[in-house]
């Protein structure tokens, strides 16, 4: 078994003047060890939805209901608080999105990093301040020891989510979610941001989670993906498939609302529409509304996920009747 | 941070002269004349020329204002017309009793406050935090006097724990104490609330929280820092409405602090005096607030390395 | 078949906007809101009418003057002639707590509406046109706020006498400056609106734009500080009249009531007792209300 976290069919609702509204509805995602795979998909589509219930983490209306999140062969979902508490930042962390309001502002850098060692390992401050300035010149924050008397306000968004990087890292754990990285720096930043986490997670053997909503962060360090859409995963795979052999259409809008450099464009392409709204989805397919390639049967009944390859799920009644009729349609090739 | 705070001195000051110019001219530009206002209105023309001349009250308003305020920068605030005594020496000696109202009764609100406003953040919504707030929306609500009067009546009264009025002992100040601290204590409870669970929807908790810290301990080393910071504020602010409800306290309870200073020289119709402890209390709160100020960013690291 | 999923698809996008309409709530929806989420503040408000119900009726429901002395009925117990019995000179307690809502409410509701008026002015002026009419402004309210409101209200008393025509002119004078404070950073804040900006560059007059565009997005704020300001008008008044700088007997003020009834706390606590209830459950009316609205009129000013 070399998945260190598997999630099965897990459901997590939002009680909303008396009826339920699923935020994500039966969804299930691998992550290998050592791999880093990306959650992709608009907001509102419940990726950071995905990464709350990993951390145990929900806010108070919403709650799981089902399904199952198994991590090194622990199920988080009967966990208890306390214990649950003791893997939190040790074995699981995160990194969020908005290194600006992530950190807090009264406290000085180097004692925020240090509360999550010296809370998970049995270590005198001494020595737990000289692994914060370790790691503080590990994820590349120059003076590190000055830097450790920094209050979150004095240092740039870059070095902020370096220290915010330092601070999942510290304990050197086993999976590292990170709730779109680079959405808020700079993009010279980002690649470098990119290059950090993975280099670290590389040496330590840590998986991480990617979400976001950029394409070009899943094509430069993913390995697997997984796109989802309203609360459900549509389409997962090897990041190389997904972007070769695309199976949904949705992925495909993704995709093709990507601009690219030396190529003219009219017009960027954008997916009609918005996500819809959890407490009104379509009867259909949740993607109907938006779809170019829609038909009868999606209106009428919800795709199931299906294996067209190996490694490689959809969730899609167009890609049932490619293969069933071997009809030749294929999606335009975005570029 | 020092600029900052000598910023703040010399902001003040212009307020201060705008106090003493405001109570000046409300004392004098009145319907009537100040001196026939003081002894009421049937007297002596002759006397009343002769009391302005002895006040410096027959000379134009600005020269009496730049005597009063040449004096009263070296410490003079002029002379009690009925107690003939030198307001300053009056005031000095009624101040140490408002002080140790004022302090014990701050202790009393800023304890009641914070505790309960933890307490109610904490369990909230439930039972006990609309217990908690009812009762802090109560402690506002009430008039000072009111509350001093149902423990007068039922702590001295009734249980006869504590003497009805008296400042000599530390037990007859601890009615006093609660009944001025008692409105404070409200208004902090309410903001302590507010703020921690203001606080608690911030973005660094949910870091905290991701960091493995439990509940408490969230609490205790993130949100309550960040959520006290305007609290102290507060605290500091609240001097204004503190000697504003001891005026009443120390009435009802027979303190011989300023606040009674205020009500005698009204009601003995005392200029000198009047105008003495109103701008000497106000002088308290301006002070008060470049308190709350200079505390503010000294606690609050946004600020310090600002300015 | 196919007509149905049409159909289906129909409702669906219906029901989607239906959702979307949902969100936007008017002014009137969200005092809608107020009053059928918030149970206290509707049922302050129910208290505040009956109060204002039995100020204006005073005459018609009291079966006694305000003022009717009867020496012989002194310092009665409560009784079914009397309900809340009768004072030193005979006057029955019940009778005089309800004309005294006349006054509390009328200084509750006229000065802080004359200072508010005088504050917002301000503040519409100090945060449109800024400079040194701003500073100007701002200043003397800086001075106006350092002052304990209760001790410059009673210099006012002082030189102007006592009575209840003077506490309105004193209240008027000293509250006028936090509004001011307030309004002046709403206008501020919305003087950099776009349409505010728009219709600068279109050359419309000040006045139109503080009126038309400026004023109406303030009405919220001051609709939540009126209803707040309330109870501290109320309060000071009776701190006043308590403290015989304020309303002069015989006038039935509830804070003159509680201090002519003081000598009495330990042998007839009623006559203490009532007017001071009174004075409570009229500030904790306000204030429950004055909180609801806030809630969903402003969260601005709950941040304050």
């Amino acid at each position: 078994m070399d998945n260190i976290l598997t999630i099965r069919d897990l459901k997590v609702a939002f009680q909303v003047k008396g009826k339920l509204a699923y935020a994500l509805d039966g969804i299930n995602i691998d992550i290998p060890k050592g791999k880093i795979v990306g959650i992709v998909g608009e907001s509102g589509c419940g990726k950071s939805m995905t990464a709350m219930s990993i951390m145990g983490l929900i806010k108070n209306p919403g709650k799981i209901v089902g399904g199952s999140i198994d991590f090194c062969g622990t199920e988080l979902t009967k966990m208890s608080v306390r214990d649950y508490a003791k893997i939190r930042g040790k074995d699981i962390s995160m990194i969020f999105q908005e290194p600006m309001t992530s950190l807090n502002p009264v406290v000085k850098v180097g004692k925020q990093v240090m509360e999550a060692i010296i809370l998970h390992e049995k270590i005198s401050k001494e020595e737990a301040k000289m692994r914060v300035i370790e790691i503080f010149n590990e994820v590349g924050i120059p003076e590190a020891e000055k830097r450790f008397n920094s209050y979150p306000h004095e240092l740039s968004g870059g070095l902020r989510q370096r220290v915010m990087i330092g601070m999942a890292m510290i304990c050197k754990p086993k999976l590292l979610i990170a709730d779109e990285p680079t959405t808020a720096l700079d993009v010279t930043i980002e690649a470098q941001i990119l290059k950090l986490m993975k280099k670290l997670c590389e040496s330590v053997g840590t998986s991480i989670i990617m979400i976001t909503h950029n394409m070009g962060v899943v094509a430069e360090i993913c390995d697997y993906v997984y796109v989802m859409y309203a609360g459900r995963v549509v389409e997962s795979t090897l990041t190389k498939t997904l972007f070769n052999e695309t199976a949904h259409p949705y992925t495909n809008g993704l995709l093709k609302s990507i601009p690219t450099i030396g190529k003219k464009q009219d017009r960027l392409y954008t997916i009609k529409g918005n996500v819809p709204n959890i407490l009104n989805l379509p009867k259909g397919c949740r993607f109907v509304d938006r779809c170019d390639y829609a038909q009868d049967i999606c209106f009428s009944s919800r795709p199931a996920d299906e294996y067209i390859k190996d490694n490689h799920m959809v969730s899609c009644f167009l890609h049932k009747r490619i293969e069933d009729e071997k009809c030749s349609i294929k999606f335009k090739k975005h570029s | 941070m020092f600029k900052n705070i000598v910023k703040r001195i010399l902001v003040s000051i212009p307020v201060l002269i705008g106090v003493v110019l405001i109570i000046f001219i409300m004392l004098r530009v009145v319907p009537g004349d100040p001196v026939t206002t003081m002894l009421g209105e049937h007297v002596n023309q002759v006397v009343i020329d002769k009391i302005s001349k002895e006040m410096g009250l027959d000379k134009p308003l600005y020269m009496q204002f730049f005597t009063y305020i040449s004096h009263a920068v070296r410490g003079d605030f002029g002379t009690s017309y009925r107690l003939n005594r030198n307001v300053t020496g009056i005031i000095l000696d009624a101040f140490p009793n408002t002080v140790r109202l004022a302090v014990c009764a701050a202790i009393v609100s800023w304890i009641v406050g914070i505790v309960s406003g933890i307490f109610a953040a904490v369990n909230k919504n439930n039972i006990l935090d609309r217990l908690f707030m009812g009762t802090a929306l109560l402690g506002v609500s009430m008039p000072v006097f009111m509350i001093a009067l149902v423990l007068q009546y039922l702590f001295a009264y009734k249980l006869k724990i504590f003497p009805v009025s008296g400042y000599e002992t530390p037990a007859s100040m601890v009615l006093p104490s609660i009944v001025l601290g008692w409105n404070s204590a409200g208004s902090i409870a309410r903001m302590t609330r507010s703020n921690i669970l203001e606080v608690m929807q911030e973005d660094y908790i949910r870091t905290a929280r991701a960091k493995g810290l439990l509940e408490f301990a969230v609490m205790k080393s993130h949100a309550l820092k960040n959520a006290m910071l305007p609290v102290v504020t507060m605290m500091a602010l609240q001097i204004s409405s503190m000697l504003s409800g001891a005026v009443i306290t120390e009435n009802i309870f027979g303190i011989p602090g300023i606040g009674r200073l205020a009500v005698n020289a009204i009601e003995t119709r005392d200029m000198p005096l009047l105008q003495g402890t109103v701008i000497f209390t106000t002088i308290l709160v301006i002070f008060g607030n470049l308190i709350a100020d200079s505390l503010y960013s000294i606690l609050d690291p946004r600020i310090r390395k600002e300015i | 078949m196919k007509k149905n999923d049409n159909m289906s698809k129909n409702i669906d996008r219906e029901s989607v906007f239906d959702t979307e309409i949902e969100m936007e709530e008017s002014l009137v929806e969200k005092l809608k809101t107020v009053i059928k989420q918030n149970k206290l503040a509707f049922f302050s408000l129910i208290v505040i009418f009956i109060i204002i119900f039995c100020a204006v009726f005073a005459n018609v429901i009291c079966a006694y003057g305000p003022n009717a002395q009867s020496l012989k009925d002194r310092l009665l117990a409560p009784s079914f002639a009397h309900p809340l019995g009768t004072d030193e000179l005979g006057r029955d307690t019940l009778t005089r707590v309800i004309y005294g809502a006349r006054i509390s409410l009328t200084i509750g509701l006229l000065p802080t509406f004359i200072s508010m008026t005088i504050g917002t002015i301000l503040g519409l002026i100090a945060g449109y046109f800024g400079g040194k009419i701003d500073f100007a402004i701002m200043r003397l309210a800086d001075i106006m706020l350092a002052f304990p409101s209760l001790l410059l209200a009673m210099v006012v008393m002082y030189t102007m006498g006592g009575g209840l025509i003077n506490i309105f002119i004193a209240l008027s004078l000293v509250n006028w400056a936090s509004t001011s404070r307030v309004i002046r950073s709403e206008t501020l804040s919305l003087s950099k609106k776009e349409y505010v900006e728009a219709a600068k560059s279109m050359g419309v007059s000040n006045a139109t734009i503080i009126f038309r565009h400026i004023l109406p997005n303030c009405i919220p704020t001051l609709v939540v500080l009126f209803t707040l300001s309330i109870p501290s008008a109320i309060l000071s008044e009776s701190s006043l009249s308590f403290l015989g700088v304020g309303a002069q007997p015989p006038t039935a003020s509830w804070g003159l009531m509680v201090v002519s009834a003081k000598k009495y706390l330990f042998t007839q606590p009623v006559l203490v007792l009532a007017p001071a209830m009174a004075i409570m459950i009229v500030v904790l009316a306000f204030n429950f209300l004055g909180d609801g609205l806030r809630d969903v009129l402003d969260p601005y000013l709950k941040e304050q």
